[in-house]
C-alpha cells in the first residue's frame, strides 16, 4: 500500500451488540496506507458501518483495537478525522450557514470557512435555507462541506453518494479527489457501486460477516487472481486456490488464485475489480486474502 | 493563470485503463499541436476535480509521459511539455488526401466498419511494431 | 474580478467569533430556551399577581371574614388556588428538566445519529456532554432563582391568607434550596438516561420516573435527617411556634412527649437534603461521563 505509516490499522476488531446477536465485527484486521483511497465493500450487514463507527471513535470495540494516523486512538486525533455517516445527519433546525458556523466553532484553528462555503455554493445551495428543507443531494453537499472544511488527514465516508445523481456523483468524487491530491489525505469509503470505485480507489477491503475477506492494493489483488475457462471440471484446478466456480455448458468458469501454470486447455483472463468482488460475494466460504500488511 | 490547454475526458466503458487514456489524450493533443513545448499540463488537483479519478492515476500517467521524454516535472511549478509530437502540420496535404480518400470510400459504398478495417490493416502493414 | 469574489461569502461570515460547544447547544436549542423563558414569565406573572392585585383582594376578603363566618371566600379562594398553581409550576421544573435533557438534548441526538456528527468534530465528546449539562444547569438555576426570589416577595407581603411557616410543604420546597437542587439532579438524570437508552421517549420516561423515585424516597426521609427534639408536658402536647411536629408519645395523661423539629432545624435539614441530592447528581454526572468514555473513547 502507499505510504510508510498506516493511516488505519485494525487488529482483531470485534464488535458485539447484545449477547444473543452474532458479532457485527468478528476479528477484523487490515491496514490502509497513508495517502491511499481505500474502498470498503461488502454485502449489507457485513459490518461496514460498524467498522466506520469504530474508526470515527463514536463507538468502541468489544475486543481488538483500531489505530489511526500513525498509532493514535480515534479519540486522540478527532480534529484530524472527518466522518460522513450513512444518513448524512445534520441538525434540521439550523440553516446551512448556521451549520457551517457551528462547525467553525467546533473545529477551532483548523476550519477553512472559505473552502467550506465554496463547496456549498458550487452545489447551488442557498446558505439561508434550513437543513430540513434541503434535498438529499443538497444535504450530502453540506455534509461534504463539513467534512472537507476541517481539512482532514483521514476521511471516513459511509455510502457517501447514495442520494446523488450521476452529475452530482462526479462532482462529489471530484471534490474528494481534489482534497486527496492537495493534502495527501487518506480516504476510507464504503460503497456498493463497484464500477465507480475502479477509477477512484487504490486499495480495497472486502468485508463479509464481520471479517476481512480481501484486503490490499486493487492492482495486487487483481494480479493475484485469474478467471479461468476450460473444458474440464473444477477438480482439474485442485492445485490452485479456487475461489468460486460454476459449470458453463461443457466446461467450467472459475475465479482462482493460481499457484503455478494452469493445465492445458484452460484459457485465462484477468478479472475486473467488479468481477473479483462479485465472485467473492457469491462464495462466502472462500479463503480470505490479506495483502494489506506488506 | 492561463486556461488549461487540455481537458481530459475519461470513458469508463472503453476498457482502456484510465491512466492510459490520459497518456493517449495528451499524446493526441501533442500531435494535433494543441499542446506545444513549454505548455503546462493541468495540475493533478485540477484533473481529478474535473474527472473524479484518483490523483495517483493522474500522477502515474504524468510519470509515464515524463519517462517517454514528452513532459518534465519542475519542482513546485508543475508539469511542462518538453517537446511536441507534431511531426507534420495538420494542415499539410495529408489531411486533405485522407479526407478525399474517405469520401471516395463512402461513395464506393463502404460502411464505416469496412473503412476502419481497411485502414487498420494498412496501418498494421506499414507500422508492424505498433500493431497490438 | 476581485470585487465580486468576496461578496458571495458574506452570508457565511461569522464575524470572527468562534463558537464552541456551548454556543452550539444554545444555537440548537433556542426553541427550548424560549419555551423556558415563557414558562418563567407565566410563573413570574402568577407570583406578581399574588403579590399585587390578587393579594390585595384576598386581604380585603380576609378582613371581612374575620368579622363574618366564611371560608376561602371569593378572592381568598382564588389566592389559595394560585398559590397551588405556583407550587405545581415550581415543582414541575424538577420533572421537565430531566425530560427535556433526556429526550431532546441527548436522546434525540443518539436516536437520529447526529452524535456521529457532534462527536467527530475537533472538540471531544466529553465537551459535547459538558455543554449539554452546563447550559440547562445554568438555565434552570437562573430561572429558579428568579422564581424563588419572587416567592419570598409574596411570602413577605403576608396578606393574612395561606400558610407561610417555613415547614409548610410549599414554602419548604418553593422557598428553599430544594427548588434549586432537584432540577439540577434532573439535568444529570436526564443526561444519564439519554445516553444510556439512546432514544428520546424511553429516556425521558425513565429520567422522570427516576426523579419521582428520588423525590418519594427523600420525602420519606426528609425529617429523619436530623434527630428530633422532645418536649414533655402534662394534659396536652406542646411544641414551640414554627416547629414541625413529628410524633407524640402518650405514656399517660400527665406524661405526653412531643417529638418535633424546631424552626432552627429548617436550614440544617435543607442543607443535608440538598447535599444528598447534589451528591446523587454528581454521581449521575460521573456515571454519564464514564459511559461516554466507554462508548466514544
Amino acid at each position: 500500500m502507499t505510504g510508510a505509516e498506516p493511516a488505519v490499522e485494525a487488529s482483531g476488531l470485534v464488535k458485539q451488540f447484545g449477547r444473543r446477536r452474532p458479532a457485527a465485527l468478528d476479528g477484523c484486521s487490515f491496514q490502509v496506507g497513508a495517502g491511499s483511497v481505500c474502498a470498503l465493500v461488502g454485502p449489507n450487514g457485513a459490518g461496514k458501518s460498524t467498522l466506520l463507527d469504530l474508526a470515527a471513535g463514536v463507538s468502541s470495540p468489544t475486543e481488538g483495537s483500531i489505530r489511526l494516523l500513525g498509532g493514535h486512538t480515534p479519540g486522540e486525533v478527532r480534529e484530524r478525522v472527518s466522518y460522513l455517516a450513512q444518513d448524512k445527519q445534520l441538525y434540521p433546525q439550523l440553516t446551512v450557514a448556521e451549520t457551517l458556523r457551528m462547525a467553525a466553532g467546533l473545529n477551532p484553528g483548523r476550519w477553512d470557512a472559505r473552502y467550506a462555503a465554496d463547496v456549498v455554493e458550487q452545489g447551488g445551495v442557498d446558505p439561508g435555507t434550513r437543513v430540513r428543507r434541503l434535498s438529499g443531494g443538497q444535504r450530502t453537499r453540506v455534509a461534504l462541506a463539513l467534512a472537507l472544511g476541517k481539512r482532514p488527514d483521514l476521511l471516513l465516508l459511509d455510502e457517501p453518494m447514495a442520494a446523488l445523481d450521476p452529475l452530482a456523483r462526479k462532482q462529489f468524487t471530484g471534490l474528494l479527489m481534489a482534497h486527496v491530491a492537495e493534502h495527501g489525505a487518506t480516504v476510507l469509503l464504503s460503497s456498493h457501486d463497484l464500477g465507480e470505485l475502479t477509477d477512484t480507489c487504490d486499495d480495497l477491503v472486502l468485508l463479509g460477516q464481520g471479517r476481512v475477506r480481501l484486503a490490499g492494493a486493487t492492482d495486487a489483488l487483481l494480479d493475484a487472481h485469474l478467471l479461468a475457462t476450460g473444458r474440464g471440471t473444477v477438480e482439474d484446478l485442485s492445485a490452485h486456490t479456487v475461489v468460486d466456480s460454476r459449470a458453463a455448458g461443457r466446461g467450467t468458469t472459475a475465479l482462482l488464485r493460481p499457484a503455478g501454470p494452469l493445465p492445458d486447455g484452460w484459457s485465462t483472463a484477468q478479472p475486473s475489480l467488479e468481477e473479483l468482488v462479485v465472485h467473492y460475494l457469491g462464495a462466502p466460504d472462500a479463503p480470505p486474502l490479506d495483502l494489506s500488511a506488506d | 493563470m492561463t486556461e488549461p490547454r487540455i481537458e481530459y475526458r475519461i470513458d469508463r466503458r472503453s476498457g482502456v485503463a484510465t491512466y492510459v487514456q490520459i497518456i493517449q489524450q495528451t499524446e493526441q493533443a501533442l500531435r494535433l499541436g494543441l499542446l506545444e513545448e513549454g505548455d503546462q499540463l493541468p495540475t493533478a488537483r485540477a484533473v481529478v476535480e474535473a474527472t473524479a479519478v484518483n490523483p495517483n492515476t493522474v500522477l502515474k500517467a504524468y510519470r509515464e509521459l515524463e519517462r517517454k521524454g514528452l513532459v518534465e516535472a519542475r519542482r513546485g511549478m508543475g508539469t511542462f511539455v518538453r517537446r511536441g509530437l507534431r511531426t507534420t502540420p495538420v494542415d499539410s496535404g495529408l489531411h486533405a488526401d485522407l479526407a478525399g480518400w474517405v469520401r471516395r470510400a463512402r461513395e464506393a459504398g463502404l460502411e464505416r466498419d469496412d473503412v476502419t478495417a481497411l485502414f487498420s490493416s494498412l496501418l498494421d502493414e506499414h507500422f508492424p511494431q505498433e500493431a497490438r | 474580478m476581485t470585487t465580486h469574489v468576496a461578496s458571495p461569502h458574506s452570508a457565511f461570515d461569522s464575524g470572527g467569533r468562534p463558537g464552541g460547544p456551548v454556543r452550539s447547544v444554545i444555537r440548537l436549542h433556542r426553541g427550548g430556551l424560549w419555551v423556558w423563558v415563557g414558562y418563567l414569565a407565566v410563573t413570574a406573572g402568577v407570583l406578581l399577581w399574588l403579590y399585587g392585585p390578587g393579594g390585595s383582594a384576598a386581604e380585603q376578603d380576609s378582613i371581612y371574614c374575620s368579622h363574618h363566618q366564611c371560608y376561602d371566600f371569593g378572592a381568598i379562594g382564588a389566592y389559595k388556588d394560585m398559590l397551588i398553581v405556583v407550587d405545581v409550576l415550581i415543582r414541575a421544573v424538577a420533572f421537565l428538566a430531566p425530560a427535556y435533557v433526556a429526550a431532546l438534548l441527548v436522546g434525540r441526538e443518539l436516536q437520529h445519529g447526529t452524535h456521529r456528527l457532534a462527536w467527530t468534530q475537533g472538540v471531544s465528546p466529553a465537551r459535547w456532554l459538558a455543554a449539554r449539562l452546563a447550559v440547562p444547569a445554568v438555565a434552570v438555576t437562573v430561572g429558579t432563582g428568579v422564581l424563588v426570589a419572587l416567592f419570598h416577595l409574596v411570602r413577605s407581603a403576608e396578606f393574612g391568607v395561606g400558610n407561610w411557616g417555613f415547614f409548610d410543604s410549599n414554602v419548604y420546597y418553593d422557598g428553599g434550596l430544594l427548588a434549586f437542587v432537584y432540577p439540577l439532579l434532573g439535568v444529570a438524570l436526564g443526561a444519564l438516561a439519554g445516553l444510556l437508552l439512546g432514544r428520546s421517549v424511553p429516556a425521558a420516561l425513565v429520567a422522570v420516573a427516576a426523579m419521582a423515585a428520588v423525590q418519594l424516597l427523600m420525602q420519606a426521609l426528609r425529617f429523619k435527617l436530623l434527630p428530633t427534639e422532645t418536649r414533655t408536658s402534662s394534659g396536652t402536647y406542646d411544641v414551640p411556634s414554627g416547629a414541625e411536629l413529628q410524633g407524640v408519645d402518650e405514656a399517660n395523661v400527665h406524661h405526653i412527649t412531643a417529638h418535633f423539629h424546631p424552626a432552627s432545624h429548617v436550614w440544617p435539614l435543607q442543607f443535608i437534603e440538598s447535599g444528598i441530592v447534589l451528591a446523587a447528581a454528581a454521581l449521575a454526572v460521573a456515571g454519564t461521563f464514564q459511559l461516554l468514555r466507554n462508548r466514544a473513547g
